[in-house]
Formats: C-alpha cells, structure tokens, sequence
C-alpha cells in the first residue's frame, strides 16, 4: 500500500496536469477539429441516400 | 477588416478556423473555476456515452448532424466569453444543464432508434416534431417525449454553422426557394436524407410557429415510419373565442396518443406536472426582475438559451432545471445585494428581438467584448411563461394550450402585429437603451411589418439597430457580415469607438 | 372561333377593382366587402344588402412603398395590393374581411388597420380577421362556424344593419349556387376534346364572377353561356397539349394567355382565384343550419396547403390527377408566387408525387405577381409544351 499510493498520487497529479495543459491549449478542440471531424466527414460521405421528397 | 496590430481578445483565436489558440485566462480563481467545469462537462459526455455505448457509436457514424455535437465543448467555450466571477458562473450552470438534459434527449433517441434494432424503450417514446412542448404528454408518466427536430437544427447550428448548409442544400436540389424559412428547410432536408432517428410509437407534428413549419411537416411525416397527427392550434391565439377549438385540437391528440400506445392518460400526473411547469414560470419572472437591474449576473446569450431550452424540453418535467435555478437565484440575489457590477464592461444596455442568427449564438457575448453592449433578454425568453390553471382538465388543456400557441416564436409571430412590436415595451422594463432587431431574410411573419417597426422607431427614445442574418445559413450573411453591420452602426449612429479592436473583424468562416 | 360579345367588357371589367358595376351597386347604397382568401366565404359577403369584391391590383407598377412596409422579400401580390390600398384604390370598400391563413397576406390587410386605409374615406370601414382550422373535423367546422358569426356576420349586421338570419343566408346560398351552376357549365365545356371556350375566356369570366357584384354581373354570365352552347369550336384544336394549372394566387388572366400562347390550353384551373374548388353547390344536409353548411362546405372543399393531415394532404394530389382525368389533361403546371411559404413546399411536393409517384408530367415554376419576367416563363413553358408532344410521340413511353 505505502508503494501504491506515492504511484497512485502520481497518476492523479500526472492526469490532473495533463487534463490541464489539454485544457489550457484547447487541445480537446483542435483535436476534434482538425483530425475528427474530417474523419466522420468521410464516413458520412459515403452513406447513400435516395434524397426523394 | 480587423486592426491586425490591435492587441485583445481577437488574438487567441486561429484563422479560419477561429479555434483558440488558448483558453481564456480570467484570473486563477475564475480560470480555475472555468477548468472544473469543464472536467464537469467532460464528465457529463462520458455519462453520455455510458448510456448505449454501441447504439451512440452507430448513431455518431451513421448521422452526420450527431458528429457536429463534438463540438459542444467549444460552444461551451464561445458562450463565457469574456465573462467573470457571479456572471461566469450563472452561465456555466445553465449550460451544464442544458448539456445533461440534450445529452440525455440524444441518448434516449439512440436507445430507441429502429435503425439500430427495434426494442421495447423505443415504443415509450412519443414523438414531438419542431417546438411542439411536452406538456401535453404530462398526463402520460409512462412515456417520454422525444423532440425531433431541434437536435437536428437548432441545437445543431448553435455547436456547428457548417452543419445546417447541408440539409438546407438538399431541400433546395429538389426545387425548394432559398428564401424560405430555413429552420424549416433545414428540418425538411433532414427528412428527405432520412437523417431523422426511426423513433417511438408516434409523432405529433404541428402547425407552429409559422407557414413554413406548417409544410415542412408535411414533408417530414412521409419520411416518418409512424402515424402522425398535426396538434393544429389556433393562429388568433389572443382571441377568446379560440379557446374551445383549441382544446378540442388537444384532446383529438391525447386521444391518438392513447389509441397509439395503449397508455390512458392520467389527469392527477399532469395536474403533478404542471404544477412543476408553474414553479418554472414564476421562477422566470422573478428572475426577470434581477434581470431588469444594473446588477445582474443573468445576460447575454444563455439565459435566454435556457428558457428555450426547458420550454422546449422540460415543460415541468425534468427536475435539474428547478435544481439549475435555485443555484442560479442564489447567486443573483447575492450580486444584487452586494450591488456587484458583473459586467463591467457594460455602456449600452440591449435587447435582441426577431429570428436570430443561430450559427452564431455567441453573437451577444461579441457584442459585449468588443461594443459593451449588454443583451440583458431575447425575445424568447417571453415565450410560453403561462401559469397554467390546474383545477380541472379543461382549464388545463387551455394552459397548455395557451403555452403552446405562445411558444418560442409563435408568440410574437401570429396573433395580430401587436405581438411582434411588443420589444418596445420590454426594452423599457428591462431598462434597455437600445434594440437590436434581428431582421432573418426568410421570416414573413416579422418581414411583414419592416415599415411599421421603421415608423415607430422614429418617435423613440430608444436606438433600433437592424441586423440582417439568414438563421441557418451563414454562407448568405456570415458572421462577418453580422459584424460589419454593427460596427457601421456603432461608428456612425451611435458614433462609438469599439472596447476591443482587435474584435472588429476576423476570420471565422471556416470555423464551427 | 367567333369573339364572345362580352368577352372586351368583361376585360374591362378587369381593369381595376373598383369597377363600372362595383360603382353601379354603390352607388343604390349596396355595401362593398372585400376579401382575399378562400376562407372567406364569398357566399356570406353576398348576403342581401352588400356584395363581395374579391381584391386584386391590376396593371400594378411601382410597389415601392408596399415594398418599405413589408420589405422586398414578402409576395408581389401582397405587397401589391397594400400598395393599392395605400393609393386609395380600394376606398370604396365598407369592410375587409380577412383571416390568419397566410402570414404575408395576413400582414398585408393588418397594414389596413395600423395605417387607417380606407378609413379617411369612409369612416364606417372596418377590418375583421378570422381564425380559419387546420383541420376539417367536425369540432373544426364548430370552430369555423363561430367565427364566421363572430367575425363576419355580426359586425356586418352591426355596422351596416345587413340581415343575417338564417333566411338571409338561405338567399345568399341560393345567389352561390346559381352563379356556380352557370360558372361550372361553362368550365365543363373546357372538357370536350376540341373545347368552344379557351382557357383565358374562362380565367375572364371566373374572374368577372369573383370581382362583380353577383345580380349585376349574372345576366352577362347567362348570356355568355348561351352564346358558348352555340359556339362553333375551330375545325382543329387551336393547342397542341392540355393543361391543369394548379398552385398559389393567379388573378391575371394573361398567364393563362402567356400558357396558351405556348400552345398549351388551360383546361383547368385549380389555384386560388380559380373555379376548382370555389363554383360547387353549397348542399344543406338534413339538421344543418345554412351557416353551418356555408361553413363545413369551405372547410371541405378547400385544396388550401395549409390542411396538413395526411389525409388531405394526400387528398390534394389525388384531386389534381382526378381532374387530369376529367379534363383529358396531359400534365400538370404547378405554379408558385416568389416567397410563398406554401406554396414552395407545396409545389415541390406536388411536382414530386405527381411526377414520380402518380406517372403525371409536371411542371412547377415560380412567378411574380405581376408578368415580370415572362420571357423565362415562356421558354420554360415552351419546353415542358414540347416534352408532352414529344411524349404523344413517343406514344406516352418516355
């Protein structure tokens, strides 16, 4: 346990200043911007439809 | 254009794409608060996700309106632009709600989606198409209403203005005119792209709030794999001797509800239920009387935001938005008391009025940052609010039928042109100097009386500032345009010198 | 074919709204009541002691200051006819009769009572707005009855003293159905293979029915019926294809000349202003009060967009490809005024189903209230023309 736990509060410290800097340089966004986005776009450009009224 | 060498807000932001460079520092404590929360938010997606992992995947690759809602998190951003301390966190309430309660709305409609595989859950949900409100199905626990048309337009152009062009094409590649209704248009291309979830065991369409809405159900229902049924309400809404017909119109819905789910409708839930709806509305109006002083923590984009979105939504139903106000009512009276000026920035006090420009629901916080004009309300922020009569079915039904025919733009749109000149009016209960009238190129209902609103205006007081926007489109009138207009009207009527020039003008036409 | 005698007076007639028999019936203290919408039963506005005047703006140009009221982007007809309105050329309306069925039209007539038109002129004049049903069942007809009593009979009876008894409306009904009888007779002539009547002829006589005073225009009608019996058709067919027009408000009977022209006859005319629906026989079912019928009567008839049920939305198309049936029709014109909300959904549905789903050739087009731009009208007129021809052809196989 006394070894578990300096890991423990590490990760959380790792994962709060990773959450952070992700937050800080609105990383969550240009991700989903610049590299999610186009993906989807691809794979909705492939659905068919008919398009009648 | 933009002065490039001004230093401001404009400069966090990449061109084109206008994505932040950085996140805005508001100070520790505020930034700090601003980071909690959107831990909150992220949290909240995940709760999303948990709820049907397999069945949102499907939806997020087969419904190409489900992928713009990634950008939830940068409208998020948009929407507190600039704000600080009891402002910034009266917003990041309301939007946290709001967040929970579509998040949930879009998981519920991936759960019952036929597409994905037919299931029990699918057959509780009734369907509710464009701003038809759930209190009708009150008096029915057992069921839960699925909105149709606002995830796949509204909401959608408020998180993406890319993403409503699509559908609004389709419509117009089979002949209908680019000068009608785009709300409609857009519902319309939704359909004939079959985009539309194959949800619940039937759909109520209606005729509101306007012509075009009238007939784009017409186009939906063919796209619908359900009965449908028009809950058609009176147009003369202020006319007594509607009330009767009105009534009718909703017990022929109940009727067909019943008949298509096998449930009976249950007059003491909905009484229980609008009694809830009743809380919601008083708590507005006493929220409008902080709203009505310098002092106020509620403006801007949001509030008016949140009363759309539990009018739409809610209808005394979901009990986080009471939850949301209570915490929200704390704050305002604490501001009013310590008589904390919580925008700062503030020289022109505004209220919006007409069909927006929703691809760009942070057009008020713009407003501010770079003019220091405060929107303290919008004009849908007066729609519904009916204290509803609960004290036998008949004066019930008249309620919820009197807060439907005066729903989020029916309201001020039909009736009698009283209605729509009513900004006068509430621009000086709110104490506002000036108005900004949103002049949507598609709306008839408010077109329709240009001159008359141009006439009044010259024996006012107030400032009526006119800005043209196509609602769904921004490729008609971008953003750009948008701001092009104010800042003429800024510099040569009211002769100002913007806060922040570094916001005058900028790239953003690629962006969300 | 011989010229009608009384076709150049019924023209004339068309000039303008306030006409030589509009004056005539004035002027022996008739009380004129204008109207624009189908749900404004024309019967009740005929009631004895006033007669109907449905509006129209004929040779309209400038619409500029309908166009500062309403902006450029509301219909041509409607700002057209405020236009008018603001130049005095319905001033000898006693009363507008109105309803909030079309929001620009709608707008339109409130400019009536925000700017006091008319009222100067005749301080008597009043404008009264209905609120018209979605739906047809029977609550709805109860709905529409109450508001024709509230908002056309009473303040007529009110204002004017017009007699609004059951009786009185007996007599109304009665002045319907004898001009329907007669309208109706002569747009079924428009059925034969090789028609003695044109389809401007009948968009004149239509329209002479629908802007006159009933009594004063019905012996013209008469005799031009009995004329049109005895009317030797052309040895050929003047066209090269037949024709229903259908779609949103048409009251210039030179788009009907504009199709013709294009050797397309105009067989039958289902838009607003039309005969089909609107020259039906008003029927009294057994317990109804004649109120009552006049209102389940337009309800039912009405091929309004507006009716949004499934039932009756359907029931539209169905219509359409019903009279292409009666009128040996060889396809559809589905005509639209700019910015109609309606009407453009309308019209792409319409062209849609009848073209794919029914096997009917249609076309949709959209126009302005005036002629503006009939060179392009005409060579799209011209195209579809010749696509049905090609189709005779071709033996109806492509």
């Amino acid at each position: 346990m006394k070894k578990l736990l300096p890991k423990l509060l590490l990760g959380a410290a790792g994962v709060w200043v990773g959450s952070m800097l992700i937050y800080w340089f609105n990383l969550d966004n240009k991700a989903i911007y610049f590299l999610v986005r186009p993906l989807l776009d691809q794979i909705y450009d492939h659905r068919k439809v008919d398009g009648k009224v | 254009m933009a002065d490039k060498k001004a230093k401001g807000a404009g400069n966090r932001f990449l061109p084109g794409s206008n994505i932040a460079k950085h996140r805005e520092w508001r100070g520790l404590k505020d930034t700090w608060y601003d980071y909690t929360e959107w831990v909150k938010v992220l949290g909240v997606m995940g709760g999303f996700v948990a709820k049907s992992p397999v069945r949102i995947m499907r939806g997020m690759l087969t419904y190409r309106w489900m992928g713009s809602y990634l950008a939830a998190l940068n409208m998020i951003d948009r929407c507190v632009e600039g704000l600080r301390g009891p402002a910034l966190r009266v917003t990041r309430i309301y939007l946290n709600t709001i967040m929970k309660g579509s998040t949930t709305s879009i998981a519920e409609m991936m759960m019952g989606d036929r597409r994905f595989g037919d299931n029990d859950f699918g057959r509780t949900q009734v369907v509710l198409e464009q701003t038809m409100c759930p209190e009708i199905l009150a008096g029915f626990p057992n069921l839960r209403p699925a909105q149709l048309e606002p995830f796949q337009g509204l909401l959608l152009c408020y998180m993406d203005q890319g993403a409503n062009p699509y559908y609004i094409d389709a419509m117009e590649s089979v002949g209908l005119p680019a000068d009608s209704c785009r709300l409609s248009n857009n519902a319309a291309g939704v359909a004939i792209l079959d985009e539309f979830p194959k949800i619940g065991a039937c759909c109520i369409s209606n005729n509101a709030p306007c012509d075009s809405s009238t007939m784009n159900s017409q186009i939906i229902e063919r796209h619908l794999d359900v009965d449908t049924l028009p809950a058609a309400i009176p147009m003369r809404w202020a006319d007594p001797h509607t009330r009767k017909y009105a009534r009718a119109s909703l017990r022929r819905v109940i009727n067909f509800v019943e008949r298509h789910t096998g449930e009976t409708y249950d007059w003491d839930a909905c009484r229980a239920v609008m009694e809830k709806h009743n809380d919601e509305v008083r708590n507005e109006m006493e929220k409008w009387n902080f709203m009505a002083t310098p002092y106020t923590a509620a403006a801007l984009t949001v509030p008016n935001l949140f009363h759309t979105y539990y009018y739409a939504f809610s209808g005394g139903r979901n009990p986080e938005v009471m939850k949301a106000e209570r915490k929200v009512m704390k704050i305002l009276e604490q501001a009013y008391e310590s008589k904390t000026n919580c925008f700062p920035k503030t020289r022109y006090r505004a209220i919006t009025w007409g069909g927006p420009p929703c691809y760009w629901l942070q057009f008020p916080n713009w407003l501010y940052n770079c003019w220091g004009i405060l929107v303290i309300a919008g004009m849908d922020l007066f729609s519904g609010n009916v204290l509803i009569d609960t004290t036998d079915e008949d004066t019930m039904l008249d309620g919820i039928a009197r807060n439907y025919e005066t729903g989020v733009m029916r309201r001020h749109l039909t009736g009698g042109w009283q209605h729509l000149v009513e900004f006068w009016d509430e621009a000086e209960k709110f104490h506002c100097d000036m108005v900004i009238l949103h002049d949507d190129i598609t709306c008839k209902g408010a077109l329709g009386l240009t001159g008359v609103i141009l006439d009044q205006a010259k024996e006012k007081q107030t400032k009526l500032m006119m800005v043209s926007n196509d609602m769904f489109d921004h490729r008609t009138v971008s953003r750009a345009d948008i701001r092009q207009q104010v800042n003429d009207y800024m510099y040569s009527v009211m002769q100002a010198e913007p806060l922040d020039a570094s916001l005058l003008q900028y790239d953003d036409y690629e962006g969300w | 074919m011989k010229d009608l005698k009384h076709l150049i007076y019924f023209e004339n007639l068309l000039q303008e709204a306030n006409n030589e028999l509009v004056q005539q019936a004035r002027a022996e203290g008739e009380h004129a009541l204008g109207y624009t919408c189908y749900f404004v039963p024309e019967t009740l506005l005929n009631l004895p002691g006033c007669f109907s005047s449905r509006l129209r703006a004929p040779n309209t140009g400038s619409i500029d200051v309908g166009t500062y009221y309403m902006s450029s982007k509301i219909c041509s007809y409607t700002r057209s006819i405020l236009e008018r309105g603001i130049e005095g050329g319905y001033d000898y309306l006693d009363a507008l009769l109105s309803s909030e069925t079309c929001q620009m039209m709608h707008r339109g007539h409130e400019h009536f009572e925000i700017l006091g038109l008319v009222k100067e002129k005749n301080p008597q004049f009043f404008m009264s707005m209905m609120d018209v049903p979605f739906s047809d069942e029977d609550f709805a007809v109860d709905h529409y009855e109450e508001q024709l009593r509230i908002k056309v009979l009473e303040p007529l009876h009110e204002t004017y003293g017009i007699d609004i008894s059951d009786k009185a409306i007996l007599e109304a009904i009665r002045d319907h159905n004898e001009i329907s009888r007669i309208i109706t007779e002569i747009g079924d002539l428009r059925k034969a293979a090789n028609p003695v009547i044109t389809g401007y002829e009948f968009h004149v006589i239509q329209l002479v029915s629908q802007v006159c005073p009933h009594k004063r225009i019905l012996p013209y009608l008469k005799q031009t019926l009995t004329e049109l019996k005895r009317r030797k058709p052309d040895a050929q067919p003047w066209f090269r294809v037949r024709l229903v027009v259908t779609g949103s408000e048409i009251d210039d009977p030179a788009f009907t000349k504009l199709i013709e022209d294009c050797g397309a006859m105009v067989v039958a005319d289902r838009y607003c202003y039309g005969s089909l629906p609107s020259r039906e026989q008003i029927e009294i079912l057994d317990g109804e009060t004649p109120l009552r019928a006049v209102a389940r009567h337009y309800l039912r008839t009405s091929q309004c967009p507006r009716f949004m049920e499934r039932a009756r939305s359907d029931g539209r198309r169905t219509y359409i490809r019903d009279l292409c049936r009666e009128y040996s029709a060889d396809g559809v014109l589905y005509e639209q005024m700019k910015f109609c909300e309606f009407w453009s959904y309308e019209r792409v549905l319409g062209v849609h189903i009848l073209q794919e789903e029914l096997g009917i050739p249609t076309v949709g087009i959209e126009k302005e209230y005036t002629l503006a731009g009939a060179g392009q009208l005409r060579t799209r007129i011209q195209a579809f023309v010749e696509s049905l021809e090609i189709k005779h052809i071709q033996g109806g196989n492509s």
